[in-house]
């Protein structure tokens, strides 16, 4: 196996950076033509030669604010930095930000935070929504940020991650931050649009979509993909016991095929949306005794499905009202052979086992925005979600059944906010909310201070607690393993409680130039009741997995990002952010890099309609969960997009251009808690408008 | 190594040189970029009655869009010579044509934004409340763009006729 050293990596990439020097060097000053002599079309595309303190943004207290008067810093990637970058997936777009990072397993992404992935976790100590909705689902409260989001990429127009914790305002699983993914209207594609796309794995991507806005205002979105990856060449599973020369056995054994819709309509105040995605993906053979079961009919399957309407509107003189409400269903469906002396010694044996867990909820938030007293503004809000089907099975194909449980819940949660400007210079915030449940209340306020002493630099103080209820699936698996009556399921019989955390949080915003601004913040957290495994063993042998409340998490760290801005268009971003998080004994969690360091660059290229994106991700090693290391990486990427004509798009992306050698900590599977990740790959991609 | 990553610096000098003498894509700062806005949308616009003496563009308070704007003193707009006027209250813009509004306050806001409804000033506003409140257009920081939302609606109700091309590139109409 070809080892290649991290400074080797940093060679490679090395071989890019000349371009930034010869950028810098070869700049024109901006163009002397007064911008009030431009045209209305020429303004909208013209980009800004300083970064802006005051972006719009709408996740960090729930409303419309200037980024400057949110309590924390908050993160915007916009649809055309998804197009400079090359980004794939969700996980592409959020692995670019300060402080997080992401893990694959084959299976899924997983997203990582503050120093906390811990393998084997389903993302349920962060919130992700679509388009303010909560996209965690009722059963395990996963989102999850690879391709089995359930909306094309294509189709975003922004994305907010705000750092820290969002329980005051949105409850369970705003643990660590909240990302908010904002589609696209039908008017950001003005007509037909179709996208294919070409990658390395055999990875074909279709896209047709169709997006307008009509006289009166009225907008709508349709868009259809397919998504079709035939899996690596190399197969990813050679050290799971596969014989030396048997490796075609398990090629392609990690293909994904994903399917999905999306639709939205919206007039004046009201919005209608729904989508709809199904996404199955392959599984590594199944070990025995040292040896590899390649088997084709293993798959997991995801299916989400969505429809909601939105009402946004000023109702009276000083009252706005938000309405939400939303039907959603969410389906796992697992089929797992299995193969072993089952039942005679010495004679090998297959079981296929099935695991289908599917949840239906409905849901609702309703807002009401008050500013009648000077300078403050008052909100108050009520959320709730009735998952009125929640079914988990597991049985044996022609087999016994294990577990069929069937269970409905719901959950409810009240809060209150005040935003006060005292001075234009000061803005304090406070929120605090109420939630209630069968796996247990919990209430979190929030308080922000946000002050501006100086038109260069704003100063951001937060504390806050944030909360996380054990799932449905960490309750039942517990409660089935204790053997208590499955008829409810609750605090009272599976002596789960929710997590908690509490953090403090220094931010500033400062401008270093005009055109370069930096961005920090400096956090510490506590965190009580972590929700572990436990595993047991019954006097036959059997192991079970169990959940439970193990102790104390304490960490720390920082988040730091320049941004600076050449004339013609060229952006540069570094940032850095440094965690360290430990238990009572001073343990640290697997799969928590120490260190991260992130360099990103967009330059017009050759033409003003040609861009350029290099990116650079640099993560120190990780702990896995038995006690091993993976190196450090840094992994390049670079893309080149523009348009061949008004009509024609193009890009083409090179990822991980250094072809580093990495591995992810994963949840031990079979003895290995590692899996490699995705050498040198490519991918074109050619978007046409009608 | 080396050499190959010289030679790739030099083609890509080359790269970066050549659309620099061709015309790059150029950005501006973005309070020069508001002001342009609205000069633009002011000539897009078609005003009940056509100015009588001067083209008002008016400021509230102080704010470096009038800065960009008084750069079009001499110029005229509706066949009128423009004048950009800075204003303290309500009452002294109801001689506006184009009224900008930055106010952080959502209620001295919508006190402004209700005092002129219905007169046939078009009311231009850079602050995050000010769609809700109803002003007929508002600017929208983007991390590398501006943009801009429309309030239709409230533009015809105050006399107001706003051009196909503005609509086309709003972002969002209601």
């Amino acid at each position: 196996m070809r080892e290649r050293g991290i400074f080797l990596q940093a060679r490679l990439i090395a071989g890019c950076w000349p371009l930034i020097a010869a950028l810098a060097g070869s700049l024109p000053p901006a163009i002397a033509g007064d911008v009030m002599d431009r045209s209305l079309e020429e303004l909208a595309e013209m980009g800004l030669s300083a970064p802006p303190a005051n972006v719009e943004v709408s996740t960090a207290a729930k409303f419309q604010q200037s980024a400057a008067r949110a309590p924390t810093p908050v993160y915007v990637v916009t649809a055309d930095d998804i197009r400079t970058f090359g980004y794939r997936t969700l996980g592409d777009i959020l692995r670019a930000l300060p402080g997080l990072y992401v893990t694959d397993d084959r299976r899924y992404q997983y997203l990582g935070i503050r120093g906390f992935g811990l393998p084997g976790d389903y993302n349920t100590r962060v919130l992700i929504l679509l388009d303010g909705e909560r996209v965690n689902e009722a059963i395990f409260d996963n989102a999850l940020v690879g391709t089995v989001f359930p909306v094309d990429i294509d189709l975003i127009e922004r994305v907010e991650y705000v750092p820290g914790p969002g329980s005051a305002i949105y409850g369970s699983n705003a643990f660590f931050g909240v990302i908010n993914v904002i589609t696209k209207r039908g008017h950001a594609l003005s007509g037909v649009e179709l996208s294919g796309e070409y990658g390395s794995f055999d990875t074909y991507k279709a896209r047709a979509s169709f997006g307008r806005r009509f006289d009166n205002g009225a907008d709508l979105l349709l868009s259809a993909t397919r998504y079709d990856r035939g899996g690596a060449k190399r197969p990813y599973y050679r050290d799971w016991g596969v014989p030396a020369g048997d490796e075609d056995s398990v090629l392609g054994l990690d293909y994904e095929v994903v399917e999905s819709a999306f639709a939205k309509w919206s007039y004046g105040p009201f919005t209608l949306q729904g989508g709809h995605l199904d996404r199955v993906t392959g599984l590594p053979p199944f070990v025995f005794d040292g040896r590899a079961f390649p088997d084709r009919e293993g798959k997991i399957e995801n299916r989400r499905t969505f429809l909601t309407a939105r009402y946004d509107d000023k109702v009276a003189p000083d009252w706005g009202l938000q309405l939400r409400f939303g039907y959603n269903r969410d389906g796992y469906f697992g089929t797992f052979p299995y193969y072993g002396e089952f039942f005679a010694p010495g004679v090998i044996d297959r079981v296929v086992g099935k695991e289908e867990v599917e949840a239906d909820w409905w849901g609702g938030e309703i807002r009401l925005t008050n500013t009648s007293f000077d300078r403050h503004r008052l909100t108050m809000g009520a959320e709730w979600q009735n998952t009125f089907r929640a079914r988990t099975q597991v049985y044996f194909k022609d087999g016994p059944t294990l577990l069929d449980f069937p269970y409905r819940y719901s959950r409810y949660g009240f809060y209150l906010q005040d935003e006060f400007r005292p001075l234009d210079s000061l803005t304090l915030l406070a929120e605090a909310r109420y939630d209630t449940g069968p796996f247990g209340d919990s209430t979190n306020p929030r308080l922000g201070l946000i002050w501006h002493p100086r038109d260069a630099t704003t100063i951001k103080l937060l504390y806050g607690t944030a909360f996380r209820a054990p799932s449905l699936f960490e309750n039942l698996t517990t409660a089935f393993l204790f053997g208590q009556p499955a008829t409810a399921i609750d605090v009272e019989n599976t002596g789960l409680r929710p997590e908690e955390i509490e953090t403090f949080q220094l931010g500033l915003e400062h401008y270093l130039t005009p055109a370069t601004r930096l961005t920090a913040a400096l956090y510490r957290y506590r965190m009580e009741g972590l929700l572990g495994q436990g595993i047991s063993v019954d006097d036959r042998g059997n192991v079970d997995t169990y959940f439970v409340n193990i102790g104390e998490v304490t960490g720390q760290g920082l988040e730091a990002e320049a941004e600076t801005r050449f004339g013609g268009g060229v952006r540069a971003n570094l940032s850095y952010s440094h965690q360290h998080s430990q238990d009572e004994q001073g343990r640290r969690p697997p799969n928590s890099p120490e260190h991260m360091l992130k360099f990103r660059l967009s330059a017009p290229f050759w033409s003003e309609r040609w861009r350029l994106g290099l990116e650079a991700l640099y993560l120190s090693e990780r702990d896995t969960w038995l006690n091993r290391t993976t190196p450090d990486q840094l992994v390049g990427n670079l893309t080149i997009s523009g348009e061949m004509s008004e009509n024609v798009g193009v890009s083409f992306g090179l990822y991980n251009i250094g072809d580093a050698q990495y591995a992810d900590p994963v949840n031990p599977i079979a003895g290995a808690d590692t899996i490699e990740q995705d050498g040198f790959n490519v991918r074109f991609k050619l978007n046409v408008g009608f | 190594m080396w050499r190959r990553s010289k030679l790739l610096s030099r083609l890509a000098a080359l790269a970066f040189v050549l659309p620099a003498a061709a015309g790059w894509p150029d950005t501006a700062d973005e309070d020069e970029l508001k002001a342009a806005y609205i000069y633009r949308f002011a000539q897009f616009t078609t005003w009940p009655d056509s100015p009588a003496g001067e083209f008002n563009f008016c400021i509230q308070g102080d704010h470096a869009v009038g800065d960009g704007l008084r750069k079009l003193q001499g110029k005229t707009v509706q066949n009128a010579p423009v004048s950009v006027v800075r204003v303290d209250s309500v009452e002294a813009a109801n001689a506006c044509h184009v009224l900008f509004l930055h106010f952080d306050q959502p209620k001295e806001l919508a006190g402004w934004i209700a005092a002129l409804r219905s007169r046939p000033v078009l009311v231009v506003s850079d602050s995050p409340a000010a769609f809700q409140e109803k002003a007929m257009i508002v600017f929208a920081m983007e991390p590398n763009r501006v943009t801009f939302r429309i309030n239709l609606t409230a533009a015809r109700d105050s006399g107001l006729f706003l051009s196909s091309q503005m609509l086309k590139l709003a972002q969002e109409v209601r």
